[in-house]
């Protein structure tokens, strides 16, 4: 923790009362003026994304790595997150598996393939912690209201946090999507809109009422806090790979604001050196066809994606036609030597099921389209067999059984003779059956 | 009457949350109104090198009736007498 120094000119915020808040800045990620208004997530000289700059050298100076007695969690990171003690929202987000994938990676042809488990986050997706961040961020700032536009997750990371700290939680969803996302943030108690249209229409709108009425919206006005929230997944996986990050990392994109948080997480646990030693990490972003405009921009050199009006995708959670990341996450991607990949629904239901039978997790169609792009790579030869290579697996499967219809089994009539014939056309005796006079015996003794 | 909205580092620019305008013509022209009402830093802002190509705003985006105007003409998209155009900074995610 930071436990000395009076506010500089420089990193204006996060000392003197607030000791334990890293130090830092709010600045345009363009002109690197800092921020005038504390509820804004872009410049208002140039209108280019806000960014919450870290002082490194500060903190290198006066933080450890965090040591055994800290909790796991995303707040066991607090002298990297610009949040202060007295500010932290108590949610118990982050902290989930890092594991090693065998059984995965012998089907893949891949040596050393980890998964980073992200569906056991309180309300089943990575969401949690941007959003357990953003919502600090807002208490730190007093603000009445709260809330998101969202393509599922979100609402529902919001509505839990809105709830745990007891504000009033405005949530826009488009109402097209499935059950299971719009009835969570009900039952968390938020007020949910859910508006006709695409993702893109319902955050305009948002963007324009957080700003009328001062609500603090987690994805928009306080989007510079919400990525440092996501930074703590790049934190994680760096420890629990004893303080190493990875050869490769896989990312699912929707705005591209999590790729582009995994990047200045690792960049910054190298910056204040606490890893053992500094590795180059190439970032893979894959998107689902049907809504894949980073991809495709990736594909034909493009600096920034061209928008995709009417997404059409089973991932739903990446249903993002115009990603306000875009831009920054084609730069990361680019410059680490990494892919953008775009497989198909046919592959991203194919591996929710690969991974599920090989690692018994469950993923939405995001994971999905993850583990689907590592097959990919790795079939192609652009992934070499012994690196060591991540997937962030970012939202559970329980959210959206919808998806997997086409796979969901026929009811079958409530006798064992019906069930064993359904075994028999399945081919399914695996293991040895009772002989049939010993069942026989049995039943008639009954 | 076009009604024009602005939000967040904009509006904080303009000072307005939202202003209307007696106009009809294309997305340029009425920026170029805007530029007089509230200083051309604003619509220089606006048109950034940051563009997206054809001259559009790379921060900003721009919508005529509740369309991206990249999906339509971009700065050349027609503007009606009665048209809502809101300039939104380029923010999303979730
Ligand atoms: C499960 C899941 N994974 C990935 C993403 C994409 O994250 P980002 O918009 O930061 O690229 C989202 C939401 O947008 C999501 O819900």
């Amino acid at each position: 923790m930071v436990q000395s120094g009076a506010p500089s000119a420089s990193f204006p915020e996060g000392l003197a009362d607030d000791v334990s808040s890293a130090p830092f800045a709010l600045r345009c990620s363009r002109c690197r003026r800092t921020a005038t208004h504390t509820l804004s997530a872009a410049c208002s000289e140039d209108f280019a994304p806000l960014e919450v700059q870290l002082d490194l050298d500060v903190i290198a100076a006066e933080c450890a790595r965090p040591g055994v007695a800290a909790p796991r969690g995303i707040w066991r990171y607090g002298a990297l997150l610009p949040i202060a003690t007295t500010a932290r929202l108590p949610w118990h987000v982050g902290g989930t598996p890092l594991r090693r994938a065998k059984r995965l990676g012998k089907a893949l042809g891949l040596r050393d393939v980890w998964v980073k488990d992200d569906t056991v986050n309180p309300t089943g997706s990575f969401k949690d912690r941007p959003t357990a961040i953003a919502v600090s961020r807002a208490q730190a700032l007093g603000l009445s209201s709260i809330g998101c536009a969202s393509t599922g997750n979100l609402a529902a990371a919001t509505a839990a946090a809105g709830a745990i700290a007891q504000l009033p939680t405005y949530v826009l969803v488009p109402s097209h999507l499935g059950l299971a996302k719009l009835a969570a943030p009900r039952a968390l108690g938020a007020r949910v809109i859910a508006i006709d249209g695409t993702y893109d229409h319902v955050n305009r709108i948002a963007n324009l009422l957080a700003d009328r009425r001062g609500w603090g919206f987690v994805n928009i006005n306080l989007r510079p806090f919400y990525t440092e929230g996501s930074k703590t997944l790049a934190f994680e996986v760096a420890e629990d790979l004893g303080w190493q990050t990875p050869d490769r990392i896989i990312l699912p994109l929707g705005s591209g604001a999590l790729l582009c948080a995994v990047a200045k997480g690792f960049s910054e646990v190298d910056a204040v050196g606490w890893l053992e030693e500094s590795r180059p990490t190439r970032f893979v972003g894959s998107q689902p066809v049907g809504c894949a405009p980073i991809v495709d921009a990736f594909a034909s050199g493009a600096e920034a994606p061209s928008p995709v009006r009417n997404p059409t995708t089973i991932a739903e959670s990446l249903a993002i036609g115009d990603p306000a990341s875009g831009r920054e996450a084609l730069a990361v991607i680019r410059g680490s030597g990494g892919s953008a990949d775009a497989p198909s629904t046919d592959d991203v239901l194919e591996a929710i099921a690969l991974l599920g039978s090989t690692e018994g997790i469950f993923v939405e169609p995001a994971g999905g389209t993850v583990v689907a792009t590592a097959k990919r790579l790795a079939a192609t030869g652009v992934i070499d067999p012994d690196e060591k290579v991540v997937l962030a697996l970012t939202g559970s499967g329980l959210k959206t059984p919808g998806v997997l219809h086409a796979v969901s089994a026929p009811a079958v009539a409530p006798n064992l003779r019906a069930v064993e014939g359904i075994l028999l056309a399945n081919g399914w005796s695996g293991s040895t059956p009772i002989p049939p006079s010993t069942t026989q015996g049995r039943t008639t003794a009954w | 009457m076009v009604t024009v909205y602005f939000t967040s580092a904009i509006r904080q620019r303009t000072g307005d949350y939202e202003t209307t305008i007696d106009y009809a013509g294309d997305v340029q022209g009425l920026l170029r109104l805007l530029a007089n009402r509230y200083g051309p830093q604003l619509a220089e802002a606006l048109t950034s090198p940051q563009s997206g190509g054809g001259g559009l705003p790379g921060y900003v985006n721009i919508y005529v009736d509740g369309t991206d105007i990249r999906h339509l003409q971009a700065l050349a998209t027609p503007v009606g007498a009665d048209a809502t155009v809101d300039l939104v900074p380029a923010v999303s995610g979730g």
